[in-house]
């Protein structure tokens, strides 16, 4: 008789040996971490080590200088410009103040990449936005509105209706809960979590706060001069030997 | 010694910032005109600009050439009274207008009214990191943002000094005509007779080169503009300002190369 053995499935994002520099100054050096799809990664640390700079690097919005990023088998910093694109289309994110296009309707930001860069029909495209809508515990009667007539709470759901619209196998959660008052954080977390369990996409969230990490992450990379200082279970968090890690749980950094 | 050595070195530094940055504007404007030709196309955004740049820049464009073209017949009539040549008053405005004042007086006000506004949006999109958000939605910025600003831009600044020419040459006839006691008929056959195509053609093209580099100045300032409100405050006042020496320095070469002086 065979015993059956349970496989992880492979990590949909390797970063190898990450290294990025701003005007000259090292931010991140030889920085390694993976997430698996299905799983969410918290990507913690205080403020100033390079917690969005390495996000930004991963979705090729800043260059990096050193390593690898592997999304989805390809390599980002060696791949041609068109297959690096095509493998960034997998990912879907939310950004630190939602980003949400001004000059446009709640629903047409939702629905933004589908007609703009996918050239899904308007009518098609907003029913999706629609649905989205409802995904992100909104009221359909908002998809008119503009962003500024929405509350911080509101703009961040919708901003992750808009990173969930095209289906990403990998989504980025970039200080998802900043800003927010603790009710409309609460409702964001359980929107995040939910959804990854949902979808089965994978997640890394950036923060530096530890109740959202406890509430939506399975793993932690703890970031410390540059490189992952401390990574384990969440549940392991509090009995990490690293004393910066403790120094920051405690608040002391 | 020591002190010639350094005050080279800061004025060799200063240079090489000049250089670096009229380099970086024009790898900015190459990037930027290209993408204007190869697809996707965003039309929406395209007529949006358009509507911006001629109908909303119509009211203010047409009222600066209305009282530019009523100052020149003014001006242009006490200083040629003293020689007795008070008839060539329509030709002068008609020339001036189409020559130079429309596009050059249309250029600057444009450049304060959208090159600021360009900037503005831009930058404020930059620091809320709407620009990076369209790059993760798979919609390049360039092409999406900038490309069809700086051809609706191109295209719309001939078209709003063709109306600032005849609002400008309206206003030299009010005042012909209302308070100079020219005869109406006469001050429109003199203007229709010394103009030429190749006259209003030159302020067309001047017009063109303008709105290109109003479009190309707003949209660099914005694309670089760095965090925060001053970040954007900056970069909004480097627009115009860059743009209005742009357009008195390319003004400048137009004229030499379109007439022939140089």
């Amino acid at each position: 008789m065979m015993s059956e053995t349970k496989t992880a499935p492979d990590p949909i994002l390797r970063v190898n040996g990450l290294g990025v520099a701003l005007g000259g100054k090292a931010i991140i050096k030889d920085l390694s971490f993976d997430v698996a799809p299905g799983e969410t990664l918290a990507l913690l640390g205080g403020s100033g080590t390079g917690k969005s700079v390495t996000l930004k690097a991963i979705l090729g919005l800043l260059p990096s200088q050193a390593g690898q990023v592997e999304l989805g088998g390809v390599e980002l910093r060696t791949a041609s410009g068109r297959d690096a694109a095509l493998a960034r289309a997998r990912v879907g994110m939310l950004f630190q103040g939602a980003a949400l296009f001004d000059s446009l309707s709640v629903w047409e930001n939702i629905a933004f990449r589908l007609t703009q860069a996918e050239g899904m029909e308007r009518t098609a495209a907003r029913e999706r936005a629609l649905a989205m809508l409802d995904a992100a515990g909104l009221e359909r009667t908002l998809a008119e509105r503009r962003p500024a007539d929405l509350s911080g709470g509101q703009q961040k759901r919708a901003g992750l209706a808009r990173a969930l619209a095209a289906q990403p196998e990998i989504l980025f959660f970039d200080e998802p809960t900043t800003g927010l008052d603790p009710i409309s954080a609460g409702l964001i977390d359980t929107l995040m979590a939910d959804t990854v369990a949902r979808t089965g996409a994978a997640a890394v969230m950036i923060t530096h706060d530890i109740a959202s990490v406890r509430k939506v992450c399975q793993r932690v990379a703890f970031l410390h001069d540059g490189t992952i200082g401390w990574t384990g279970e969440v549940a392991a968090l509090d009995d990490s030997p690293f004393p910066p890690l403790q120094a920051f749980l405690t608040g002391r950094d | 010694m020591t002190w010639i050595l350094d005050g080279l070195a800061r004025i060799g530094a200063g240079l090489l910032s000049l250089l670096g940055g009229v380099g970086a504007r024009a790898l900015f404007a190459f990037q930027a005109t290209w993408r204007i030709f190869a697809p996707p196309f965003f039309p929406r955004v395209f007529f949006g600009q358009v509507a911006e740049f001629f109908y909303f820049s119509l009211p203010v464009v047409g009222l600066t050439a209305l009282f530019t073209g009523m100052v020149l017949a003014l001006q242009s009539y006490t200083g040629f009274e003293r020689f007795n040549a008070e008839a060539a008053v329509p030709q002068v405005v008609a020339l001036s207008i189409a020559r130079e004042l429309g596009p050059v007086l249309a250029g600057l006000m444009v450049s304060g009214r959208m090159g600021a506004a360009m900037a503005a949006e831009l930058g404020a999109m930059r620091v809320t990191e709407q620009i990076d958000a369209l790059s993760t939605l798979r919609v390049d910025p360039m092409r999406y943002l900038v490309a069809p600003r700086i051809l609706a831009a191109t295209l719309s600044l001939p078209l709003l000094v063709l109306a600032a020419d005849v609002i400008g040459i309206l206003g030299g006839y009010l005042v012909a005509v209302g308070q100079l006691g020219f005869d109406g008929p006469l001050f429109v056959s003199n203007v229709m007779r010394f103009l030429t195509g190749g006259d209003l053609s030159s302020g067309l093209i001047k017009a063109a080169v303008f709105g290109y580099l109003i479009a190309v100045m707003g949209c660099y300032h914005g694309f670089t503009a760095s965090a925060g409100a001053e970040g954007v405050g900056r970069a909004t006042t480097s627009a115009v300002v860059s743009s209005a020496i742009a357009i008195l320095a390319s003004n400048f070469l137009l004229t030499a190369l379109l007439f022939g002086i140089v």
